[in-house]
């Protein structure tokens, strides 16, 4: 019996993006090893001309409403794909472009960095138009590859090789409990695409099985208790692999949540709000009041990360399209903020060599511009208005509130308070001690580049964010139909300016 | 996927598998066997110190490995599931056409760009 | 008589896997292991995937346990003489999964056959290899490319990772 494949234009129409990512990543690497005297710069700039092609394509995409299934379902393309996909590739152009300076400082093996960049972003972008287990499973450990190269990349640095050991450990074990939970929901139904799944009887193997999977994608997300690599592996990674690692999968796997919630465990809404109730109140405290203690800004970024996880898991324990809509117009404020906050990082470490908070002492009397920055940026972490992050947190919380989860959001208010304060420490530390050192520093054009796009952001989203409100409301239209109260699309009345 | 004919004549297809398997085993286990039998058997502490050119050895025989093995026997690795997947792909190639051949070419094309770039990397050097 | 092969297989890959993690000598564990790879071949060839038991003794028989031996040599493992610290942890741990395993299985026999994948439609008369080459490079297209992307992330990574930097400024 021969089973035929049909690939018309129009299917391959919808791998475009990837296919035309692929294509580039193969010059770069041609163009690393073809021409060894050229000065690795370029690639990055290559790059990042690849990536913007692969965005338009992608605006393209949204804009026309291209859409459908390719391969039995395995492969889908629908708005949700497209934002996750513009998502990842706008995060990947700005940390190549932080990450140039850094990767001078490199002796060999520069070119390969943007290659690996390369390749964990088109790994995410599978990523976020996978529709069956299988595909969650391949795409999940393609795009973590490239991480655990590039976690390691700094062979010379102990903290380099100890945060690659034990992300890669971490990391190959959840892919096991990944595998194991995927082989028990296979067992039970028979089948692996997310709508083929949902099945209205809960059997042992079934539950098991998907606690598995959550554990895995919770293992990528970082959530509470499956967070233990993230501060380590933060703290010793290059600084722009931490920034790119702080973002991207995070995203990628919250398409997969999405889609498995939303979609294949439908039927069983009020047994996992519970679940991920618990997953957020422990994710929000435990990252907060770990993040008060900390020295190091990588770490510190880390913790508060770790909390901003558990702010976005308050959207997925909604359950609703309002959850949805608030999931993703919060990761977009995060894409920002933290991106932002992580230029200034690696700007700081490149010209003074450290990532200890101490040194950031007097950051306003060497560089008013990027103390300013970091303020911004941290500001709208913490929720402040008029920035982005309170539209963020704001949204997260009525869909909760929809729903009557109210003790999560007290846990989630005070939260708020807990977190301000070790923002508020850093911008202290920058305003108001004396620097050590009181040179002023400058930074290079392709980081004032992120930085402005960062600043830019932030503050366009918390004074303007109707239109992003539109496009994440859009990208979930196929969840109208979800249990929970009406979903209009909401336009939120703002306290300035509304 | 519970086949048609019983698992025994199924099975007995590898039957000249295990023959060879168990003659290959046979052969090592019983020519030790027999010389542990028929030796004559006559210890001594002179016979019985460790042969060294002489003198005691003093520490375990292991030297820093290189690295370069590793290297060779990850390469290895992933060339042989290069194969493995070319496998099943010559047995249906009849059946899957020209789509099947483009799929192929654009596998083995990425294969082709993983070798040259080992080999413009010096990874394939061996000193 | 086939339950005699399938004892046979599962009784030797269990107790070899146990031996892998209770030797203590990492080389004796590593032999331990190909001979539970080639069990599990066999288990696959009583399963009619001939093809799959082939791959088995190729690729993990063959490259991976010659990655660990080679792994194991590098770092020079010696005999460990104690078992690591965190073994009750580690025992009660695997009690837990063993019990969720054993309730999985007889729940199953108790509840009635469970849902199976559809098996009828493969001719038997094909053979393995041709089954999925067949599935493989039609259906499942997406996974194969996607591997092979994994494959080129991988050489390029141990590159990266193993290779002397001997070369480039």
């Amino acid at each position: 019996m021969t089973f035929t494949l049909t690939l018309s234009g129009a299917d391959l129409l919808l791998l475009l993006p990837e296919m035309l990512l692929t294509v580039w990543l193969c010059v770069v690497l041609t163009m690393d090893f073809a021409m060894p005297r050229l000065p690795k710069d370029r690639l990055a700039y290559l790059s990042v001309a690849g990536l913007a092609g692969v965005l338009a394509n992608l605006v393209w995409f949204d804009l026309a409403g291209i859409g459908g299934t390719l391969f039995a379902h395995m492969f889908v393309v629908d708005r949700l794909a497209v934002f996750f996909k513009i998502f990842i590739v706008g995060t990947t152009i700005l940390v190549i472009l932080a990450s140039v300076d850094y990767v001078r400082r490199f002796r060999f093996f520069k070119g390969e960095y943007y290659f690996l960049v390369l390749m964990s972003a088109l790994g995410m972008m599978f990523m976020a138009s996978a529709n069956d287990l299988l595909s969650v499973f391949i795409t999940l450990e393609f795009s973590t590859f490239g991480f655990y190269v590039l976690v390691a990349y700094l062979r010379d640095d102990v903290a380099s090789n100890e945060a690659g050991l034990k992300f890669f450990i971490l990391g190959v074990f959840a892919a096991g409990l990944l595998a194991y939970g995927i082989s028990l929901v296979y067992g039970e139904t028979g089948k692996l695409v997310f709508s083929d799944i949902a099945s209205p009887s809960a059997t042992p193997g079934l539950v098991i099985g998907f606690l598995l999977i959550f554990a895995a994608l919770g293992f990528k997300i970082g959530a509470v208790p499956f967070h233990s690599w993230i501060p380590d592996t933060y703290h010793g990674a290059p600084t722009p692999v931490t920034a790119f690692l702080s973002i991207a999968p995070k995203g990628a796997a919250f398409a997969i949540l999405i889609r498995m919630f939303f979609v294949s465990l439908a039927a069983f809404k009020p047994a996992w709000v519970l679940l991920l109730v618990g997953a957020s109140i422990l994710s929000m405290t435990y990252g907060n009041i770990v993040a008060i203690a900390q020295r190091n800004i990588k770490r510190l970024l880390a913790y508060s990360g770790i909390a901003q996880i558990g702010n976005i898991l308050i959207g997925l324990a909604a359950g609703t399209k309002m959850g949805g809509d608030a999931i993703l117009f919060y990761l977009l404020t995060y894409l920002f903020a933290n991106l932002g906050a992580f230029a200034i990082v690696i700007a700081v470490g490149n010209l003074i060599r450290s990532d200890e908070i101490e040194d950031y002492n007097g950051l306003n009397r060497r560089s008013p511009f990027l103390a300013f920055a970091m303020l911004v940026f941290l500001l709208s972490l913490a929720g402040v208005p008029p920035l982005a992050g309170f539209i963020g947190k704001l949204y997260i919380f009525l869909a909760a509130i929809d729903e009557g989860l109210y003790t999560l959001i007290a846990v989630g208010l005070i939260n708020i308070v807990i977190s301000m304060y070790y923002y508020l420490v850093v911008v202290k530390k920058m305003y108001i001690n004396e620097p050590t050192d009181p040179s002023p520093l400058t930074i290079s054009p392709p980081m004032k580049v992120v930085v402005y796009a960062g600043l830019a952001g932030t503050l366009f989203l918390g004074i303007y964010p109707q239109p992003a409100i539109n496009w994440v409301v859009a990208a979930t239209l196929m969840f109208s139909n979800l249990a929970g109260p009406a979903a209009a699309a909401p336009t939120l009345v703002l306290p300035i300016g509304g | 996927m519970t086949g048609s004919e019983p698992l025994l004549d199924y099975l007995g297809r590898y039957f000249s598998i295990v023959l060879f398997i168990g003659i290959a085993l046979a052969f090592g286990v019983v020519t030790l066997l027999i010389s542990y039998l028929v030796q004559p058997k006559y210890p001594e502490a002179e016979k019985l110190s460790p042969y060294e050119c002489g003198s005691e050895p003093f520490s375990d025989a292991r030297m820093p490995f290189p690295v370069r093995y590793y290297i060779f026997a990850m390469l290895f690795v992933i060339f042989d599931i290069e194969v493995i997947f070319l496998y099943p792909w010559a047995v249906v190639f009849d059946k899957i056409g020209l789509v099947g051949l483009v799929e192929m070419l654009v596998f083995i094309g990425l294969f082709l760009m993983a070798y040259v770039y080992a080999w413009k990397k010096g990874a394939l050097e061996w000193d | 008589m086939e339950l005699f092969f399938f004892y046979y297989l599962a009784g030797v890959i269990i107790l070899t896997a146990l031996l892998v993690v209770a030797l203590r000598n990492p080389i004796y564990s590593a032999l331990s292991l190909l001979i539970m790879f080639f069990h599990v071949a066999g288990l696959y060839v009583t399963l009619h995937a001939e093809f799959l038991a082939a791959v088995q003794v190729i690729v993990y028989a063959g490259a991976i346990l010659v990655l660990y031996l080679f792994v194991v040599m590098l770092l020079n493992v010696k005999r460990e003489d104690r078992y690591h610290p965190q073994f009750p942890i580690g025992a009660f741990l695997g009690l837990v999964i063993i019990t969720e395993v054993l309730l999985l299985a007889f729940r199953r026999s108790e509840s009635g056959t469970p849902p199976m994948p559809p098996a009828g439609s493969v001719a038997e008369a094909v053979g393995n290899t041709e089954t999925i080459g067949d599935v493989l490079y039609t259906t499942y297209l997406f996974p194969f490319e996607v591997a092979s992307l994994i494959l080129l992330v991988a050489m390029i990574g141990a590159i990266v990772l193993a290779k002397r930097d001997l070369f480039e400024a």
